[in-house]
């Protein structure tokens, strides 16, 4: 299994980076060595073994609807880019064609 | 050629928690932005999302509600996409194994015909935050509240098959008073507690094979979503006459322009990468578990339906109407008790809910239900004529106070005394000897003038049927 560059830059692209020329090209190498090292698993004989569904083996963990202790505007001021009269201020996000 | 529409619709519903979904933050509405969050919510790093049992209680009750499967094993899933809304970059859902699925919705139509819709599955999963954008266009920026990010939503589906937007909106509206009855959310849509998207696609009669669909969003109120339905059929319809393809989109309706828009933004953003949520463990419901969230299942829109018609011996109508919000068979039964159901019913549905929608609030509002209860014994104990009534009510709208405390302070009190009437014919005979003599006379309507006299002079209190007696026997005697 590999992928291809113009499937890095698509992956890429869905998170947000830009890659350029050189840097598409390196983290392709490292995606496709890092799947050819995974990939090492396929030869296991997992015949008869149930699937792994969790890390912790457990299930069920549950809390009570209560509420406690909140976010102050102090605390979220200290993390966010921008934050001004209570609301976190991101760059415009536009919705539609018109 | 003639097409045939294809609906699905996707309703999202706030469950009534006081806690988020995943995080101890409260859940609120309208309260000052960014101030019902925790590290959960805003994706800390290390922060760990721990599920809500309350959620998952009710989120089972809507299921059991629509008759749906509850799975015993579920599980949550990443939907990964970028939006200022969603701090974590993703959002918490189940894609793979939701915890219902398979219900279904028996709703009628406004001609009496039931038809019973799917619903294709229910999903729990988190809100997202909610994002203001500045009105000053120069201004290139978006204001993020955090406050709804993570408030608990189930996703109800129903299958691909509603045929018309009328049946969309019997669907809404069947849906929406069932989630009422069981109380598992406030349903505003005003709020956004319930929120609709619908699914919309045309082929040409005859032919099998659905269309491609769109899916259409902002949908503020039933009225919208029906008219961005005709609006959106319309609109593919064209497309395909004029050789053009429908484009699987998001399509915003725009309600003051009345037409639907592309939505750029999430059109490259369909790459969800769905995947299992390492940070949930699976959530099993055990059968008794399951059973006992079932035991708690209120008395459905339907069920209470029958029960008024036999126990209260409602007509169809007024069992119908009183059923399809729960606050009307509440204030109906809370009314009903020691005073004939029919008198209760007639006053809630000719005269309290016109005064309802005209205020916009609820029949509780106007005043409680043992204010109607007491008017009507009032009337049927003949302390207060029919008539005297209906100002008591008057004034019951104005100012809520009981109607006994009305009745009294405004000298009200039906007058059954046979000399007090007396005094009133005698009057009534001496003012208006014409009258007296065309009745003698033969002619009939003289009486009802008189005794519009009669009714007039009492103020409206003398008890009708005693003064008609009184003033027959009266006009029976010379002079």
């Amino acid at each position: 299994m590999s992928v291809s560059a113009a499937e890095v830059q698509r992956i890429a692209h869905l998170s947000k980076l830009n890659l350029d020329g050189s840097e598409l090209e390196k983290l392709t190498e490292d995606f496709n060595q890092i799947l050819g090292f995974v990939a090492q698993i396929r030869e296991v004989n997992v015949e008869g073994v149930p699937a792994f569904e969790h890390a912790l083996g457990l299930e069920n963990v549950r809390r009570e609807d209560d509420t406690a202790a909140e976010l102050t505007h102090e605390d979220i001021r200290s993390i966010a880019p921008r934050f001004e009269a209570g609301y976190i201020v991101v760059p415009q996000v536009i919705e539609t064609d018109e | 050629m003639k097409y045939i529409p294809t609906i699905g619709l996707e309703v999202h519903v706030q469950l009534n928690t006081n806690s988020k979904l995943f995080s101890t933050a409260a859940t609120s509405f309208g309260d000052d932005p960014n101030t019902h969050t925790t590290a959960v919510c805003l994706g800390l790093p290390g922060a760990l999302p721990v599920l809500n049992r309350e959620a998952v209680k009710k989120a089972v009750l809507a299921g059991l509600a629509i008759d749906g499967t509850i799975h015993k094993r579920s599980r949550f899933d990443r939907k990964n996409y970028f939006y200022p809304d969603l701090p974590k970059g993703y959002q918490i859902s189940q894609l793979y194994e939701p915890y219902c699925t398979s219900g279904h919705l028996n709703v009628t139509r406004e001609n009496g015909e039931t038809i019973t819709i799917g619903i294709t599955r229910i999903h729990m999963e988190e809100d997202a935050g909610k994002l203001i954008h500045s009105e000053n266009s120069a201004i290139r920026e978006s204001y993020v509240d955090l406050n709804r990010a993570g408030t608990p939503l189930i996703e109800i589906v129903s299958d691909p098959v509603i045929d018309t937007p009328d049946d969309a909106v019997v669907y809404m509206n069947t849906l929406k008073n069932i989630l009422e009855f069981i109380g598992v959310s406030d349903c505003n849509m005003e709020q956004g507690s319930l929120r609709v998207d619908a699914n919309v696609s045309i082929r040409p009669e005859g032919t099998e094979k659905l269309g491609t669909r769109v899916e259409i969003k902002n949908l503020n109120s039933f009225k919208a979503m029906k008219a961005a339905i005709e609006y959106e059929m319309e609109r593919q319809e064209d497309l395909i006459e004029r050789g053009g393809k429908v484009a699987q989109e998001t399509r915003l309706w725009n309600a003051a322009t009345g037409i639907t828009l592309s939505m750029r933004s999430k059109e490259e953003a369909h790459d969800y990468r769905y995947f299992p949520d390492p940070d949930l463990v699976p959530l099993i419901l055990t059968d008794s578990e399951i059973e006992a969230i079932r035991a708690e299942l209120p008395e459905l829109p339907e069920q209470r339906k029958k029960r008024f018609l036999s126990q209260y011996e409602l007509p169809e109508y007024d069992a119908a109407l009183l059923t399809s919000q729960r606050s009307y068979a509440d204030y109906f039964e809370a009314a009903a008790v020691g005073v004939p159901p029919k008198k209760v019913a007639n006053w809630i549905l000719s005269e309290m809910l016109k005064e309802t929608g005209e205020r916009n609030c609820t029949l509780e509002q106007l005043f409680p239900a043992t204010y109607l209860s007491d008017l009507i014994s009032e009337i049927e104990s003949g302390r207060i004529s029919g008539k005297i009534g209906k100002q008591v009510f008057s004034k019951m709208l104005e100012n809520p106070k009981p109607p006994k405390q009305i009745i009294q302070e405004e000298g009200l009190v039906q007058i059954s005394d046979t000399s007090e009437l007396e005094k009133i014919i005698e009057e009534v005979i001496a003012a208006d000897p014409t009258s007296v003599e065309d009745y003698r006379a033969g002619k009939e309507r003289a009486f009802k003038a008189l005794m519009g006299q009669a009714m007039k002079l009492s103020r409206g209190k003398a008890n009708p049927q005693l003064i008609t007696e009184l003033l027959s026997a009266r006009l029976k005697q010379d002079n």
